[in-house]
């Protein structure tokens, strides 16, 4: 809760992006710094995606996920991805540049500023209350940063115990950068990933889709009601999502450009995505099967790199799964296999409940409206490969929410906050493409590039981005004049004297019983009178001998002092 | 974007265009609407709350779910970081978030000691039978509903 955690977990971040940065690079090697900094969010996902198979990977091998293993691996990809890179083709740097950005695009990204500083403002002091977040994912994120290790008889008595570990340990490296178990400001970590997919999604589809068609959807992710909910709960679903949805733009790219490291770059998305829940790989199972509809025309070529991708996630599923039979713990399917099927009801209930939430929208807005419009008019300009793909997965995610619902009974059909956060990835995947669907319905079926943007005056220009300055600094510099961040602190529950109030001689606040029992023994020999050991309300006890006066207190104080106790008055705290 | 032919306004291109105007008008009225109306005030919300919230506030979910949050800020606080500690949950609670989620929550809050229900001194007793635990059983906090921390032996 400090600003050295945060900058710890800042540090964190940037360091992920850089191994992204490296991976992409050894995907990609043609990749020009301009590229590098546009596509800064793909990078950054798929750093988070590298370690989380990583750090999954020596858990599998019983290798202690620590600090020192886990810097180490990072320095093993690093160097292993620029070597990549580096046999495959020389790098042409071209010097980076601003965005060519319109007035209303600068508006619209100074607002997008706003609502991640909002977010990132929530996220800040937000304690460990979600249910699933102090249930299960925050247990088994400590015990991979304290132990290194997930222990079989903890996880057995875990609810999602059998869930695979990629989030945790990329939790666990968080802890590790904020320096302490600190799971308030590892919320934060949520808005990293937030802010991440919004900056991929901005990225992939900048050269791809006029500002215009693309910034209203950036924008709207974080305005989602239920996204907004949720933004740094410590759930999975919310990265999960982030994940699928950047994974389904790439293959959707892939499909229309097929450029050799859009594939790869998915793949990886997918396979953290299967080892951020164990839903992960029927969510990679939807995003293929719409990719193979879509590319029926070009079997021989294309299905063998698809199935590879799904592939991944698969095997990165059974990566786990090997651990948990190993360990002779539940598998990660269904608690009673594929028994559910027989329960035909509970299926076409589960569709029902899927279909009618994703239409709510007090949740969703309007997101699936649009983005079946989107569908429609790619169909009409006959923009069939991109109307297939995106149709079809809105048609398997939803099928794939459904299954996912339906073989898990003790998942409540009526409980719409479970079956918000199941669908949130179907939302955040449609938020995604329907852009690029709706700048080819615009172009009659043809792609759009940037050579057809148009070029604009330095004064437009330079007001937008100052636009986006403004916003970006507007919303903090309010806050600081309303007296700023509060950092909480252990002086909080330090009370000085004051006026009428009653005063206690506190003789510290030692943050044990055995530091309390130590200064009581001393109090004690003194014959400073009864000693009282309370919680002090932020973490610590208070050791202090009540007094009948504030110049009883300072007596007190005096001879306390004199005895070698480091006494202090202070108020007593109220109630 | 470049304008409209609107001599071929009936045109499948055009039309998709005017499907994509009508789209994007759409989001961006409806986006813009819910970012000032719901999602700014909403975070700035819930950023005001969490700032204000206590120590335990911000650690402890309520009592009907964990048993006692002051009752386990105490055995955090007793118990060295190497302790084991066993949970005990009384036969009326089993089915009851005393009894699925209280231990989980626990298991995290406190980290690194570990549990061990077989051998560990240490007790958390959520409704149990504390008698059955033997005289030796001092108990070092009360939460006054049940919930009870302690010790086995001096």
């Amino acid at each position: 809760m400090t600003v050295r955690a945060i900058g710890g977990l800042a540090m964190l971040n940037v360091l992920l992006a850089g191994l992204g940065w490296a991976v992409l690079s050894a995907f990609r090697p043609e990749t020009t710094r301009r590229e590098l900094l546009r596509l800064a969010g793909v990078a950054y996902l798929l750093g988070v995606a590298t370690l989380m198979v990583a750090l999954t990977v020596l858990i599998v091998l019983g290798i202690p996920v620590n600090l020192l293993s886990t810097i180490l691996v990072g320095v093993a990809l690093c160097a292993a991805s620029a070597l990549s890179a580096r046999r495959r083709h020389g790098r042409s740097a071209a010097p980076a540049s601003i965005p060519a950005v319109s007035i209303w695009s600068g508006a619209l990204l100074a607002l997008l500023a706003v609502i991640l500083e909002a977010v990132f403002r929530k996220g800040r002091l937000q304690g460990l209350i979600e249910f699933d977040g102090w249930d299960s994912w925050g247990p088994r994120t400590k015990a991979l940063y304290h132990f290194g290790h997930l222990d079989p008889h903890f996880l057995a008595g875990l609810p999602g115990g059998s869930y695979p570990p990629g989030l945790p340990a990329l939790l666990a490296t968080g802890l590790h950068a904020i320096g302490s178990a600190d799971v308030v400001t590892l919320h934060l970590e949520y808005w990293f990933l937030g802010a991440g997919f919004v900056a991929a999604v901005f990225g992939l589809l900048a050269t791809r889709v006029r500002p215009l068609l693309l910034l209203p959807f950036v924008l709207t992710i974080f305005v989602l009601p239920d996204i907004r909910s949720r933004s740094v709960d410590m759930y999975g679903d919310l990265p999960l999502g982030f994940l699928v949805a950047t994974a389904a733009l790439l293959v959707a790219l892939w499909l229309d450009e097929r450029r050799t490291w859009q594939l790869p770059a998915a793949s990886l998305l997918l396979a953290a995505a299967a080892l951020t829940k164990r839903e992960g790989v029927i969510l990679a199972g939807c995003v293929v099967v719409a990719a193979l509809a879509a590319s029926s025309g070009r079997i021989r070529s294309a299905w063998p790199r698809l199935v590879a991708v799904f592939l991944a996630a698969l095997g990165a599923t059974l990566l786990w799964q090997i651990w948990l039979w190993a360990h002779a713990l539940p598998g990660n399917g269904p608690s009673g296999g594929l028994h559910f099927l027989t329960d035909g009801r509970r299926g076409w209930d589960s569709l029902h409940v899927v279909t009618n939430n994703l239409f709510t929208f007090d949740l969703w807005l309007l997101s699936l409206t649009i983005a079946i419009a989107a569908v429609a008019l790619c169909l009409l300009v006959r923009a069939w490969r991109l109307a297939l793909y995106f149709g079809v997965l809105i048609v398997t995610l939803i099928l794939g929410s459904t299954v996912i619902l339906w073989s898990d009974p003790n998942l409540q059909l009526t409980d719409v906050n479970v079956v918000s956060r199941l669908v949130g990835t179907v939302t955040l995947t449609v938020v995604a493409l329907t852009p690029l669907a709706l700048q080819r319905a615009w172009d009659g079926g043809e792609r759009y590039t940037t050579a057809a943007a148009p070029r604009r005056p330095v004064w437009q220009v330079g007001l937008a981005w100052t636009l986006v300055a403004t916003g970006a600094i507007a919303y903090p510099t309010s806050l600081l004049a309303d007296g700023g961040a509060r950092f909480p602190k252990d002086a909080d529950c330090i009370h000085a004297p004051s006026g009428e109030m009653g005063v206690l001689v506190v003789l510290g606040h030692p943050s044990s019983y055995g530091g309390a029992a130590l200064l009581r023994t001393r109090a004690f020999s003194t014959g400073l009178g009864t000693v009282e050991t309370v919680q002090d309300g932020c973490g610590k006890l208070r050791v202090s001998i009540a007094a009948t006066s504030r110049a009883n207190g300072e007596d007190l104080v005096r001879r306390a002092r004199a005895a070698g106790l480091p006494a202090n008055l202070e108020a007593v705290p109220s109630a | 974007m470049s304008p409209f032919d609107v001599a071929s306004l009936g045109s499948a291109r055009n039309l998709a265009r005017i499907g994509v105007i009508a789209c994007i008008v759409l989001t961006l009225g409806v986006t813009l609407r819910w970012l000032f109306h719901d999602a700014l005030p909403g975070q700035d919300h819930w950023a005001s709350l969490n700032s204000s919230e206590t120590y335990s506030e911000r650690t402890f979910p309520s009592d009907e779910f964990i048993g006692s949050g002051h009752v386990a800020e105490d055995a955090r606080l007793w118990m060295p970081r190497s302790a084991t500690y066993r949970v005990l949950v009384g036969s009326k609670y089993q089915n009851t978030p005393w009894g699925w989620a209280a231990p989980n929550f626990l298991a995290g809050f406190l980290f690194p000691r570990k549990r061990d229900d077989a051998d560990a001194r240490w007790v958390v007793c959520l409704g149990c039978d504390v008698s059955s635990l033997g005289s030796g059983f001092q108990v070092l906090s009360d939460g006054g509903n049940g919930v009870v921390f302690g010790r086995i032996g001096a």
